[in-house]
């Protein structure tokens, strides 16, 4: 009787080792290259809704609530309204046409970060001429 | 012998079950804090190396591949290209930066990280030879490196309006 004890006891717990052992954790799935696509096809997006002028469609689909808008010239606009302002003012010119492509992208291993770097060009109505005035830029994207 | 046997074997099953169900695996560590320190204290440094008009300093902050997006200017990437630009703002003798992030964040993977904050530039004013100071805002993007560090990936400023008189 204490014989099967004894041959039990240490079969159970060396049982239990190679159970845990054999079952690792799974590693947690690399997003990145889905996330990546992501965020291209939403930057296809805010080129079209820019392009249609969609300034409500723009600001909702793309930006979040406490985002910020850095542009050249103006201070920060901080906040969904301040951004739909900005951009109501901007898609407002009938000589805007707008062109971007991604340089850079990267996204964060846990998926929940990520960056891009744009070209852009960009044509606006000069304010001292009244023409057409094409701009060719950068952008920096979080 | 055979009562033993079967009061056992269900007993070790079930401390094999417990065994396994008491020992999950640890959770990734959450660095994000630790991170954002260092960031902070990155960047810290780093208008510190400015103000010091050291180039060689200032520009190791940046990652091999950096880029730098400065306005009325084409994109800057790699360090060599950024150096030679700093080299050219730092030899003005009315050069001087401070800048400071007002954000701070970190991916929970502790990989990538971004400040955003504001920036005062004086500089002599090309046309008037006079010392002028420019406000605004910038972006850096930061990503660690093999060491631990961190070093800026994608660095974007821009002025808030033309810079003024300096005071």
């Amino acid at each position: 009787m204490n014989g099967w004890c004894l041959t039990i006891a240490p079969m159970a717990l060396v049982l239990s080792q190679v159970a845990c052992t054999q079952a690792p954790p799974p590693a947690p799935p690399d997003t990145r290259a889905a996330d990546e696509k992501t965020i291209r096809d939403m930057e296809a997006q805010w080129l079209a809704n820019y392009r249609a002028k969609d300034a409500d469609k723009l600001v909702s689909s793309y930006y979040a609530d406490d985002a910020s808008v850095l542009e050249p010239g103006i201070p920060m606009q901080t906040g969904r309204d301040a951004i739909l302002k900005l951009y109501k003012e901007e898609l407002a010119d009938p000589m805007l046409a707008a062109d971007e492509s991604i340089a850079r992208i990267e996204v964060s291993r846990s998926g929940d970060l990520a960056y891009l770097q744009g070209i852009s060009t960009e044509t606006h109505t000069d304010p001292k001429t009244k023409k057409p005035m094409i701009e060719k830029g950068k952008c920096c994207r979080v | 012998m055979n009562r033993w046997y079967l009061t056992i074997a269900p007993l070790a099953l079930v401390l094999l079950q417990v065994a396994c169900t008491q020992a999950p695996p640890p959770a990734p560590p959450d660095t994000r804090a630790a991170d954002e320190k260092a960031i902070r204290d990155t960047e810290a440094q780093w208008v510190k190396d400015y103000q010091a008009k050291d180039v060689e300093k200032g520009v190791a902050h940046y990652a091999d591949d950096a880029s730098l997006l400065m306005p009325g200017m084409p994109i800057m990437t790699g360090k060599d290209t950024i150096k030679g630009a700093f080299k050219a703002f730092l030899a003005d003798p009315a050069f001087a930066l401070d800048f400071s992030a007002a954000k701070v964040e970190v991916s929970k993977g502790g990989d990538i990280g971004y400040t955003q904050g504001a920036y005062t530039m004086t500089m002599t004013d090309p046309k008037t030879k006079k010392p002028v100071t420019e406000k605004g805002k910038y972006v850096t993007v930061y990503k660690k490196q093999a060491d631990g560090s961190w070093k800026a990936i994608e660095d974007m400023n821009n002025a808030d309006a033309p810079a003024a008189p300096a005071k």
